[in-house]
């Protein structure tokens, strides 16, 4: 009975997809065009030759020795060489460069009288990736030039070159970064992003799919066809959707789990659990708050709440710990927060299976919140006639 | 009707529809509060660490005692147990882990060069940003002093020595965002955003609805502005470009202010962005609205653009890193002058000279998509 009824609401599903162009773009030209945007963007993996400027006062031969240096390292690119500090200024402001170094004028002198030379670099602080990886860059470069000549003026001293390179650094510090070694962006925000972006069209799905037959006044037509029975109802018309962005979710894990380090078999298995649990319980949920607000464009607006600024809840970007509490708790209601932390845990991190398993827990619970929860709001929904239709 | 009964007409519309009230009028208050709130504390400081000491000397004591000196880091603890360091770092419990390897100051001592292992969390690369720069400053306050101390017992004088120490003194600077701090980067770039997505979005929900009503031979304020295209089109257009710019004004003038963004707007340059924007974002809205004609299509359709509209703006990913042809592709969304338009102007302080380009490219977005819309305006709303 419950499989019947199941099949004929997934009947009238099929029937209404075959009709409606948009709602089959919704499920897959625009994940498609998401999907090969986000790829498209990351493509280049790494941040290479940003443009920056050099402001030499000094036109010495260390002071070039010193630009090249900097030219050469992999993430800048020196491209102009503003006049003064104003024209620098302007050229940061118009964007066309994140930096200008400044070596003042005396430099050369300063630094064969050993009287400590300075190097000055000014980045737009305002673009914080490039600044970031310009301001690393250059700093590497200029330390790699500052400890050759510390080695040239020991040695003058007299001490032997060996001792001289023994304690040019007396310590230095090695970073070792554990599960994302080069800062691969594809790896890193790519794959981030793009369950950011999915679960937007899931849950956009999920409150479309029920809001539709409120909004037309079908609700009765729908619920008779699957005899009265809201949770066969709900599961038959989602499972179009959730076959869907199943085959997405999971195709997303092919595609970018090739570009993290070797993963078990056993941490391949969780990420795929926990793919079909995100993409039910999104399905679900929307399709809950379709029924409580009965309002197909109310219930749109709180998906759009709920989903379109979620990654800037997650914790990605800016790490939870360092957020308050309010926004701590808005992350704890997201199932994306939990989907990127078991993400990054089974992808990036080799965490155990089962300190990967709250994360997987929790989503499972909130598909258990939101299929109880739908299927009582449509059952109490479908009593209210006078509240359907509403724009 | 003349243009201005048009755009009296167009916001009576708005105000009648609670929908459209709620995305053109309430939406940008609502997330002036809700996008800025995860980064209220601004800037990363304290990341829990883990020290494993194997060397327990005076020496490596003295390091940690740098370290826990550090605003940056908060040493959670010190053991000799890697290990268990290991675990910690594994269950997000520390987000890193410094090792002071056996040997440390014997080594030292002997001017032989030590290599301190700090271990960081890559999935983080913020956190390990906060973290490496924690431990170098208390790793070069030893250095300094150990370099210091060495050149001394050759019989330089402290000032002498502490010059050799570091013959290139590098300063790094920091220009507008002066604090780096993570919401007055990442707020203001996502500010111009949201303005043209809520507006774009309530168009789409007007427009939507009196298409499905032209359908149903009802009579709809576009077919009355059909009457008098001319003025009926730029009624519209200027009604809801006047919403765009006094909801990019309250980012620029308001919001930014309130959440003590670091700010260096000129009056003339904040305003014509504002209004060209507000314009361009219109014309846009007209355009992509006219196309679903049905109310909640919109809603359904552009909800998820926002993220990729805003990582092909230049702004949290470098323009400069994006193939072709989303480089050049991208000009075609009001956003991408918007964003950088706006960022130049609010937080740059850049003058008219500096944003030529995004001004040319808003100018053209507001005729170029105008034009867009009034091939549609004619078609859709053709009386019966």
């Amino acid at each position: 009975m419950f499989i019947a009824a199941l099949r004929r609401s997934l009947r009238r599903e099929l029937a209404h997809l075959a009709r409606d162009r948009w709602d089959r773009a919704l499920l897959l030209w625009l994940p498609l065009i998401s999907f090969l945007l986000i790829a498209g963007i990351f493509a280049a993996g790494q941040i290479r030759d940003l443009p920056i400027g050099l402001l030499d006062a000094d036109r010495s031969p260390l002071s070039r020795q010193l630009a090249r240096l900097i030219d050469a390292a992999p993430g800048v690119r020196i491209v102009t060489a503003p006049s003064d500090h104003q024209a620098a200024t302007h050229a940061i402001q118009a964007r066309t460069i994140y930096g200008v170094v400044e070596i003042p004028a005396g430099f050369e002198r300063k630094l064969k009288r050993a009287q400590g030379a300075d190097v000055l670099f000014f980045y737009n602080a305002q673009f914080a990736t490039a600044a970031g990886i310009v301001a690393k860059d250059v700093q590497a470069a200029t330390l790699t030039f500052g400890a050759g000549i510390r080695v040239v003026a020991r040695e003058k001293r007299g001490e032997s070159p060996l001792a001289v390179s023994e304690s040019a650094q007396p310590i230095s510090l090695s970073l070792v970064s554990l599960y994302n070694e080069s800062i691969d962006y594809r790896a890193f925000l790519g794959a981030a992003l793009l369950p950011s972006v999915l679960q937007i069209f899931i849950m956009v799905v999920g409150v479309s799919v029920v809001g539709r037959e409120i909004r037309d006044r079908t609700l009765p037509d729908w619920l008779a066809v699957a005899d009265g029975q809201p949770l066969a109802a709900l599961l038959g018309k989602l499972l179009p959707a959730f076959a869907v962005f199943a085959i997405w979710g999971l195709a997303f894990l092919i595609a970018w789990g090739g570009l993290q380090s070797a993963v078990p078999w056993g941490a391949h298995a969780m990420l795929a659990l926990g793919m079909l649990t995100m993409v039910a319980a999104y399905l679900l949920l929307g399709a809950m708050i379709a029924a409580l607000t009965a309002n197909l464009r109310t219930a749109l607006s709180v998906v759009g709440f709920y989903t379109a600024p979620a990654f800037a809840y997650v914790g990605q970007a800016f790490p939870l710990m360092a957020m308050p509490l309010a926004a701590k708790a808005w992350a704890a209601i997201l199932p994306l927060t939990w989907w990127l932390q078991l993400q990054s845990q089974q992808w990036q991190m080799g965490t155990p299976l089962h300190e990967s398993a709250p994360a997987l827990g929790i989503l499972l619970l909130m598909l258990m919140l939101g299929t109880v929860g739908a299927a009582i709001a449509l059952k109490r929904v479908a009593g209210q006639a006078q509240r359907w239709g509403a724009r | 009707m003349n243009i201005g009964r048009a755009v009296l007409a167009t916001w009576r519309a708005v105000l009648a529809d609670p929908g459209a009230v709620l995305l053109l009028l309430i939406a940008c208050v609502g997330y002036s509060f809700f996008y800025p709130l995860p980064y209220e504390r601004e800037t990363l400081e304290r990341v829990p660490v883990a020290v494993v000491d194997l060397d327990h000397t005076a020496l490596s004591r003295q390091l940690i005692r740098f370290a826990q000196a550090s605003p940056q880091l908060d040493v959670r603890s010190i053991s000799s147990d890697l290990p268990a360091a290991q675990a910690a770092l594994a269950s997000g419990a520390v987000f890193g882990v410094a090792v002071i390897p056996s040997g440390f100051r014997a080594d030292l001592m002997r001017g032989k060069h030590v290599v301190l292992q700090v271990v960081g969390n890559g999935a983080y690369p913020l956190v390990s940003k906060t973290l490496l720069s924690g431990f170098a400053g208390a790793a070069g306050t030893l250095s300094a002093g150990i370099d210091v101390r060495r050149f001394e017992s050759r019989g330089a004088t402290a000032r002498q020595a502490l010059e050799s120490a570091m013959p290139v003194n590098y300063l790094a600077r920091p220009l507008f965002n002066v604090n780096e701090g993570y919401g007055s980067y990442v707020v203001p770039g996502v500010a111009p955003l949201i303005v043209q997505q809520t507006l774009v979005i309530g168009i789409s929900l007007l427009l939507g609805l009196w298409a499905e009503q032209q359908a149903a031979g009802q009579r709809t304020l576009a077919g009355q502005l059909r009457a008098a295209p001319v003025s009926g089109l730029l009624g519209l257009w200027l009604a809801f470009a006047l919403i765009g710019s006094l909801n990019a004004l309250y980012f620029f003038g308001f919001v930014y202010h309130v959440q003590g963004y670091p700010q260096a707007p000129r009056l003339a340059e904040m305003l014509s962005v504002a209004v060209l924007f507000g314009l361009a974002c219109s014309a846009f809205g007209l355009f992509l609205g006219q196309l679903f004609g049905v109310r909640e299509r919109g809603m359904q359709m552009l909800l998820f653009s926002s993220i990729p509209m805003l990582f092909v703006s230049g702004f949290p990913w470098p323009a400069e890193s994006l193939p072709e042809p989303i480089a050049t592709l991208r000009w075609l969304l009001p956003s991408t002058a918007g964003i950088q338009a706006s960022l130049a102007v609010n937080q740059l302080g850049a003058p008219f000279s500096a944003i030529r380009t995004e001004l040319l490219a808003l100018l053209a977005h507001s005729l170029g998509w105008l034009a867009a819309a009034a091939c549609l305006f004619l078609r859709r709303w053709q009386p019966r």
